[in-house]
């Protein structure tokens, strides 16, 4: 039957995506957790002449979380649904769905067949339905006594044995979204008075094994779950991960250690010079705050928005009610509770590794890193009330899965619209985004968006010309586009006159330059550098012949 | 288990759950700033912890009781796909 599948089911459901994919869809395993549970993960690539010779590394994960019901099967799903997709050269149609318990329509939405194959053409895509096996089949079993009930259907953690001496049913696992290597010592990392607040505020998180929510185990990745995910991320180098929870309709971003700030690189999570001084995120909390570069968590922000985006649009569809009930909103992690920040969570570790990458002298591509909470508030109420971790299977769940496979489409068409960038430190404070352009498109991930500052960001930056211009081409962007982006924003004629105008031509030429000296970073840089220099002159060029044909 | 909106200040949240070891969730990705100086909410919690949170001095209102959650779960119980696996 249908319904929410344990973690043999998911297991069985992997292995035959990957017999029935020709070679598209690799299984693979690891390690099993305390009570022996594994449902493993699967990696989607396809290697073709158009393929890109480097792919950015992509990782999906879910069921971190043992008691949150629909992330893992909408994974599986989704693995089923692109394979499918793709074996038939065709695109991916979601048929429309009507709630049966309003009878409210959600509209049918199409995933375009170029969309399908640059997912799988251009991505290696790494996806892990189901980390916490055992905690998952835990919350599905039966228990043996019927007053445990609460016990399992509200049990989040992996099922570690507990320690010598704990006694209480609490006290077994741990929280795997506190293990990972990342400020995962609270109690060093942040001023006495707030790890004091620890769990409930401060910092979410536990140094007690019984702690029914957040103990974050006795090491950093003492965990087989967590070794799992973050050996993914080191042995592949994972550029983009996305972990799928629930519940509260966010897509959320790093840092969740703090509150962010772009302007002074020594606050960061690897200066033990800030040990003991870390402050949290109380707004009293001024001293310390987490460096992330102001280019890439505008991205990130863009990205997340993103998402959001495709959710309403794609998921929530035409009715005004379905979209209305489709409204998720994008946040920094570490701002999502009042006066208290995460550690030890999978989303910064992942991103924190293009730091210590770079920091170790070994640099790796960029990195982002995104949690999707899916799934309305309970306390709302009304048609917010979806069952919260639990979703009724029929009534609900076809809701919260389109909309987990809307921000996924989201998601890895504007990674997979991107060329791969090789291994490079984070920038320094300075960087900017591109505010015109963003204005101009409406969509800071607009893939010409994203070429923009690919080109601004990298590719200008691999000859002295070209680092000379585009450090000058920067201080003066930087000045001008704050005022000109708002302006544009206001009037969206002049934006969609400088998007077809200027900008489509520009990123046409640019593109052009970019493909012919591929492979050869320099040539290109003074290349691209030429054709600026030629385009930003070519109005007054076109001004002064004007001038001098009218006078003769 | 009950489904709850609870409702107070940061200082007075920050002692949700009132026992840690308890079976029960503080769903944080929930939370909203009601622009009061107080900020809601959703936790999951037995009916019979509500005096104990009352006490630390928020506000509580039942959203889904603990019987009504009872029988949600007999529902998704009968949902669970154990096998034999895949046609």
């Amino acid at each position: 039957m249908a319904g929410w599948m344990t973690s043999a089911v998911i297991s069985a459901h992997l292995d035959q995506a990957a017999a029935n994919s020709r070679g598209v869809c690799t299984r693979m395993s690891w390690a099993a957790g305390s009570a022996g549970a594994s449902a493993g993960y699967v990696k989607i690539a396809k290697v073709t002449p158009a393929s890109p010779a480097q792919r950015w590394p992509v990782l999906i994960s879910g069921g971190v979380h043992a008691r949150e019901l629909a992330p893992p099967d909408a994974l599986v799903s989704f693995v089923e649904k692109l394979l499918a997709a793709y074996a038939a050269s065709s695109p991916l149609v979601y048929p429309s769905w009507t709630s049966p318990v309003d009878a409210v329509t959600y509209s049918s939405f199409t995933i375009s067949w170029p969309q399908v194959q640059s997912v799988v053409e251009r991505l290696d895509l790494y996806v892990a339905p189901l980390v916490n096996a055992d905690g998952r089949d835990f919350v599905l079993g039966t228990p043996a006594d019927p007053a445990d009930k609460d016990l399992r259907r509200m049990w989040r953690k992996n099922r570690r044995p507990p320690p010598a001496g704990s006694t209480g049913d609490s006290c077994t696992g741990v929280d795997i979204n506190r293990n990972f290597s990342i400020l995962w010592d609270y109690t060093t990392a942040y001023l006495p008075a707030v790890v004091a607040l620890a769990p409930d505020a401060g910092v979410a998180a536990s140094q007690d094994p019984c702690d029914f929510e957040s103990y974050a185990g006795p090491a950093a990745e003492s965990e087989p779950e967590t070794q799992n995910l973050a050996g993914l991320m080191r042995s592949q180098n994972i550029s983009f991960y996305l972990d799928v929870h629930s519940y509260g309709r966010h897509v959320l971003y790093p840092w969740g250690i703090e509150t962010n700030q772009s302007t002074v690189v020594t606050q960061n999570f690897a200066n033990p010079a800030w040990d003991h001084k870390r402050d949290g995120s109380a707004p009293a909390a001024t001293a310390y705050a987490e460096y992330i570069p102001a280019s890439t968590g505008a991205a990130m922000d863009a990205m997340a928005k993103r998402m959001c985006d495709f959710i309403q649009s794609k998921a929530g569809g035409a009715d005004p009610t379905a979209r209305s009930r489709s409204v998720y909103t994008s946040r920094q992690s570490g701002l999502l509770y009042p006066n208290t920040v995460v550690t030890g969570s999978s989303n910064d570790y992942c991103f924190s590794r293009w730091f210590t990458a770079a920091s170790a002298g070994a640099p790796i591509s960029p990195v982002m890193a995104f949690t999707v909470e899916a799934g309305g508030d309970v306390k709302l109420g009304g048609s917010n009330d979806e069952g919260g971790f639990a979703p009724h299977y029929v009534n609900f769940y076809p809701k919260i899965e389109r909309e987990i496979h809307a921000a996924l489409w989201g998601f890895l068409t504007a990674v997979a619209a991107v060329n791969f960038a090789p291994p490079e430190a984070p920038p320094a404070p300075g960087g900017s985004t591109c505010f015109i352009a963003g204005a101009a498109y409406g969509d800071g991930t607009h893939p010409d968006v994203l070429f923009l500052r690919d080109v601004r960001d990298r590719q200008l930056g691999a000859s002295a010309a070209g680092r000379a211009f585009g450090a000058g081409l920067t201080a003066v962007y930087s000045r001008l586009s704050p005022p000109a982006a708002a302006w544009l924003t206001r009037r969206p004629w002049a934006a969609a006159a400088v998007r077809d105008f200027l900008l489509h031509p520009l990123v046409a030429v640019l593109r052009r330059v970019s493909a012919l000296a591929e492979g050869r970073p320099r040539v290109r840089s003074v290349l691209l550098t030429l054709a600026f220099i030629i385009a930003l002159a070519a109005p007054v060029i076109l001004a002064v012949l004007v001038a001098l044909l009218a006078r003769a | 288990m009950a489904i709850l909106a609870v409702t107070g200040t940061p200082d007075v949240l920050a002692k949700i759950p009132v026992d840690v070891t308890a079976p029960g969730a503080v769903v944080r990705s929930t939370a909203v700033d009601n622009g009061d100086g107080t900020w809601s909410v959703t936790v999951h919690a037995a009916e019979s912890q509500i005096p104990a949170m009352q006490a630390a001095g928020v506000t509580v209102e039942i959203v889904v009781s603990d019987a009504d959650d009872d029988a949600r779960w007999q529902v998704i119980l009968g949902q669970v796909d154990s096998g034999p696996g895949v046609a």
